[in-house]
């Protein structure tokens, strides 16, 4: 169960770090270095939100796991 | 509760600053993005090790110690990363900043774990990895209002303000009940206590 997890984890680590890592710098870069140009303000904007977004997941997911177990939350998530 | 949160919240407010100003990072240091994601990466490994290496200082030295030391490791060298002027001296400072950050990882959840009962530990935890999100915010923010002004060096010596949280900590917070109960059995047990006393009836 231990391995089981610890490689779940490591997925999802993976692609949180990828993703996060590099949405920022996707959004700032100017097209001809292979991004979308946004200025700094529009940027910081979309990344806030994303964040909204995450925090609410945090939250209710402590909740639901107190409530119907770590398993259910894994699952839902 | 107040001061894991505030340690996870600041790391990924530092940890996030490079994501964040990475794209001027890469033209300025003359970067490719299999270099700067090679800075990302380094970092994490050193976040594995430092979480190796701090959860045994919280188990010798406590949770509340270990974690104002990692605090202190993060901010110190997110600093240090507004001075780099080559990929090596980025990647060192980035090592050490991930030391740091690995090492409030570990100390951060075990002090919540032990200050909070069983049925509220999912609450807790998801309320403390919540300022995750709060601190990334925060970040992109902070990187909005400073690196048009200043540039993205200084958006890193702003990565600095964690540091004065451990100031607070050293004075509030103190190692939990769990902690120091498990200190005192290791004080009284151990291969030493066979040795005292009388030794011969």
């Amino acid at each position: 169960m231990t391995l089981v997890l610890t490689a779940m984890n490591a997925c999802c680590l993976f692609a949180w770090w990828g993703f996060n890592l590099w949405v920022p710098a996707y959004l700032a870069l100017p097209s001809a270095r292979g991004g979308i140009g946004l200025a700094p303000h529009a940027m910081t904007a979309i990344i806030v939100f994303m964040q909204v977004g995450m925090w609410v997941g945090y939250v209710t997911f402590g909740v639901v796991s107190d409530r119907w177990g770590a398993s259910a939350r894994m699952w839902r998530t | 509760m107040l001061a894991a949160s505030l340690g996870w919240m600041l790391d990924s407010f530092d940890v996030m600053l490079y994501s964040l100003v990475l794209a001027s990072l890469m033209v300025e240091l003359h970067l490719s993005k299999a270099a700067a994601g090679s800075l990302g990466s380094i970092t994490l490994l050193a976040a594995a090790v430092g979480g190796l290496v701090f959860g045994v200082i919280a188990d010798r030295f406590g949770r509340t110690r270990a974690l104002m030391a990692s605090v202190l490791i993060y901010a110190v060298f997110t600093a240090a990363c507004g001075l780099a002027h080559s990929f090596v001296q980025l990647a060192v400072f980035r090592v050490l900043l991930g030391l740091g950050m690995g090492g409030e990882w570990a100390s951060g959840a075990s002090l919540v774990s032990e200050t909070w009962p069983d049925e509220h530990r999912g609450k807790a935890l998801g309320l403390m990895q919540s300022s995750w999100a709060i601190g990334y915010a925060l970040a992109a923010v902070v990187v909005a209002l400073v690196m048009p002004r200043a540039g993205w060096r200084w958006v890193f010596f702003v990565g600095v303000l964690p540091a004065f949280v451990t100031l607070w900590m050293r004075r509030t917070v103190e190692e939990p009940k769990a902690w120091r109960e498990a200190q005192t059995a290791r004080a009284g047990g151990g291969f030493r206590s066979l040795f005292r006393g009388r030794l011969l009836a």
